[in-house]
């Protein structure tokens, strides 16, 4: 029988490690949260998170966003995820059908796990740095980011020809076709040549 | 009208403010755009090759390195666009790993876009650099370089001798003394390296003079009024021509 140190131990390994597995399967990997979300998501006090925000920090869970300020402020979750970058696209484009399958308010919000997952797809394809994929899916990014649901019907056309290891030529043949249909990332910079 | 666009108006319309990038796209839009072989030789060997250093010293140092080693160069206006990409792409990524990710995006990104809805002609210098794309070595480093070679801008610059003969005497002393640099050199064992990027403003010119394109656009106001004025093609400079 456990004495009431014991369960004293249990208990508040549950409260510490709980919201660790909480966070770990909550959050989505490269997702990046704010301290209020954390305490919105959880249902607890900005307080706890404070105080759960050092052992998730130090379990290696998350870590703060470099130079977003004050570092208790953002934190950049970086757990393993599990599947590979093929696994990913497949998520990627069910999530892109089901999206297609709704409507406008469901749309709204799975535009976001669209976000999310094409980041995590961006995780993936940096892994392999001699593969030019990495930057289309960065490219990607940029314009779902910037045109929001508009952008959809475009992604899910280039992600039916994404492959894990593309060549700068290929790559730059599609960043054409989309400069072609209108689709720009700017940039504020002055650089005088 | 045809107008030839120079190598900052191109550029403005990824790497501007965005003022700038909307008065230069409407001002495309009213005008028939060209650029040239050359010009896309000096795309090229200016902003691509720039980014792809930035990348490569990133890639090399990491971030905190890379900016000592930058800091101690001189202060030119190359090594200041270099300062501002860096800036940008700082602005804009997480780490040292998404800044080259994103250097690499600019680097497609930059030409697709520069030169979208842009007529390309074909000048007759065939500048070698307007067919360099470089490539990724499997040590992470992206190789890009810009050697001179099989070009025929000295066959173009004989061709139109007489044009800047009578174009030495209308210019300025700076402007003068490399106009007499081209011609010399063209006479001589051909035009080095050196003296075609000096003069890439006067070439421009003469290619849209030799074209029968009767303005040319340019952000660098300074040189190429003057230029087009003894030369007697018409000057732009897109952001007054969109504000009127």
């Amino acid at each position: 029988m456990l004495g009431w140190r014991s369960s004293f131990i249990f208990v508040m390994a549950y409260i510490i490690y709980g919201v660790i597995y909480e966070v770990v399967f909550v959050l989505r990997p490269g997702e990046v949260v704010t301290k209020e979300e954390l305490a919105r998501r959880f249902g607890v006090s900005l307080r706890t998170v404070d105080r759960k925000i050092h052992e998730l920090l130090s379990g290696g869970v998350i870590f703060p966003v470099p130079s977003s300020g004050d570092f208790r402020k953002f934190v950049y979750v970086v757990v393993e995820d599990m599947r590979d970058f093929n696994g990913v696209l497949r998520d990627l484009r069910a999530l892109l059908d089901e999206f297609f399958g709704s409507d406008d308010v469901g749309r709204e919000l799975l535009w976001i796990e669209v976000l999310v997952e094409l980041r995590a797809l961006y995780l993936k394809a940096r892994r392999n740095r001699l593969s030019a994929t990495r930057i289309l899916v960065r490219d990607l990014l940029f314009l779902a980011e910037r045109y929001g649901v508009g952008f959809a019907k475009v992604l899910r056309d280039v992600l039916d020809g994404l492959r894990e290891v593309m060549s700068d030529r290929e790559v730059r043949e599609v960043i054409r076709r989309l400069v072609k249909e209108g689709y720009v990332v700017e940039f504020d910079v002055e650089v005088f040549y | 009208m045809k107008c030839l666009l120079d190598t900052s108006v191109v550029i403005s319309r990824v790497l501007f403010k965005s003022k700038v990038r909307k008065a230069v796209n409407s001002f495309l839009g009213k005008v028939e755009p060209v650029v040239t072989t050359y010009i896309v030789g000096e795309f090229r060997r200016t902003v691509i090759r720039d980014v792809v250093f930035l990348r490569n010293v990133i890639h090399r140092y990491g971030l905190g390195e890379a900016l000592h080693f930058l800091a101690r160069l001189p202060r030119t206006r190359r090594v200041s666009n270099i300062f501002n990409l860096l800036g940008l792409v700082t602005k804009i990524s997480l780490d040292g790993f998404e800044i080259i990710d994103i250097l690499d995006l600019l680097r497609m990104r930059l030409e697709e876009q520069c030169f979208d809805g842009v007529k390309m002609l074909d000048d007759g210098t065939e500048c070698y650099h307007s067919r360099v794309l470089g490539n990724m070595s499997p040590d992470g480093f992206f190789r890009i370089s810009f050697p001179c070679r099989n070009c025929r801008i000295t066959n173009f610059i004989k061709e139109n001798l007489n044009l800047l003969k009578d174009l030495k005497g209308k210019l300025s002393s700076d402007l003068g003394s490399l106009t007499a640099s081209l011609i010399q050199e063209a006479g001589k064992s051909g035009i080095r390296w050196r003296t075609c990027r000096k003069t890439s403003d006067l070439i421009i010119v003469l290619i849209a003079k030799v074209k029968g394109i009767s303005g040319v656009a340019s952000l660098n106001e300074k040189d190429f009024k003057e230029i087009c004025a003894a030369l007697k093609v018409k000057f732009v400079n897109p952001i007054k021509f969109s504000t009127g």
